[in-house]
């Protein structure tokens, strides 16, 4: 029998941690060293990508992302004060960035998203015939809602009352959501 | 159903066990129902297969690797730092000493006065 899991005190990272950056070269990147920049993108940018990728399930929209997370970061990094890790300042940014991005898109379409039922087809997601679903498809295919909810806790390992904080929702909801994209998954998982 | 709200007791059906999931997967429950909780999967295959699974999915997610993107974004990203921005008061000089188009002047065309 398994124990359940502890509630998470910072959030596990589901890809490996960059390598710690020196606060020098953080430093010469806030002096406009693009170079340092540079360094710093490498260093950070399959993180950033994974997060936007597994939030908006579209390749394109995710690398558009990506890009904006570190314009962003460049413009405001004159702002960050060390108090934590770089890849965690960034990684918090990522996160503004891409449900900014979720607000404004669904003031353009409405909210035509988060269909209650179960996983929806999505182009460019669908599992090869015959193939067993992968997680990151199953993922890719969940309604939107619950999918930011599984990514942001299960995935990136905020809580509930972060998440709540993020989203807009009640930590309440965030459990229910984060629930409803287990069973989801799971009923994909064993098709 | 006799144990709809009680999360003291000791033996929990499978429906009480479904309501008490989530919390007994994020190890929130309090003592008394997490036992509870534990008494029942250890009893009951379907509950025990079901918060296996979920917790195989939970834990799963957490060891997801990283998704490279398909190309390398850096040139996109340079080109967009890379672009000069003005200050806020040489914008501000910029757009004053800015030459103006020549104004055609203004022809307003009255009706003609019949009584003229």
């Amino acid at each position: 029998m398994t124990a359940p899991r502890p509630p998470a005190d910072t959030p596990h990272l589901s890809v490996p941690q960059p390598t710690v950056m020196p606060d020098a070269e953080v430093r010469l990147a806030a002096g406009g060293d693009r170079r340092a920049f540079e360094r710093l993108y490498r260093a950070n940018v399959g993180r950033v990508h994974s997060l936007c990728m597994r939030m908006v399930a579209d390749r394109g929209t995710a690398e558009e992302l990506t890009q904006d997370v570190f314009v962003r970061a460049w413009e405001k990094l004159s702002l960050y004060r060390g108090e934590s890790a770089f890849s965690t300042w960034l990684h918090r940014l990522a996160v503004n960035v891409v449900l900014n991005h979720r607000k404004s898109e669904g003031r353009r379409r409405g909210r035509l998203e988060d269909d209650p039922e179960a996983l929806e087809g999505r182009a460019g997601h669908a599992a090869p015939a015959g193939a067993r679903m992968d997680l990151e498809q199953a993922i890719a295919k969940l309604p939107p809602g619950a999918r930011r909810v599984f990514v942001l806790h299960d995935v990136e390992g905020f809580k509930h009352e972060e998440i709540a904080d993020m989203l807009g929702v009640t930590a309440g909801g965030s459990k229910a959501q984060l629930h409803r994209a287990r069973m989801l998954l799971r009923e994909a998982l064993e098709r | 159903m006799t144990d709809t709200m009680d999360t003291t007791r000791d033996t929990i059906d499978c429906e009480r066990f479904e309501e008490l999931l989530p919390d007994y997967l994020e190890g929130t429950l309090p003592p008394a129902a997490a036992g509870s909780a534990e008494t029942h999967r250890a009893a009951c295959t379907g509950c025990a297969t079901l918060a296996d699974d979920l917790e195989s999915i939970r834990d799963a997610a957490a060891a997801l690797p990283a998704m490279e993107p398909s190309r390398d974004l850096w040139d996109g990203i340079e080109s967009r730092i890379a672009a000069p921005v003005l200050p806020l008061e040489g914008a501000a000089a910029t757009i004053a000493r800015r030459p103006q188009p020549a104004r055609a002047p203004r022809v307003v065309a009255w009706p003609r006065r019949p009584w003229l």
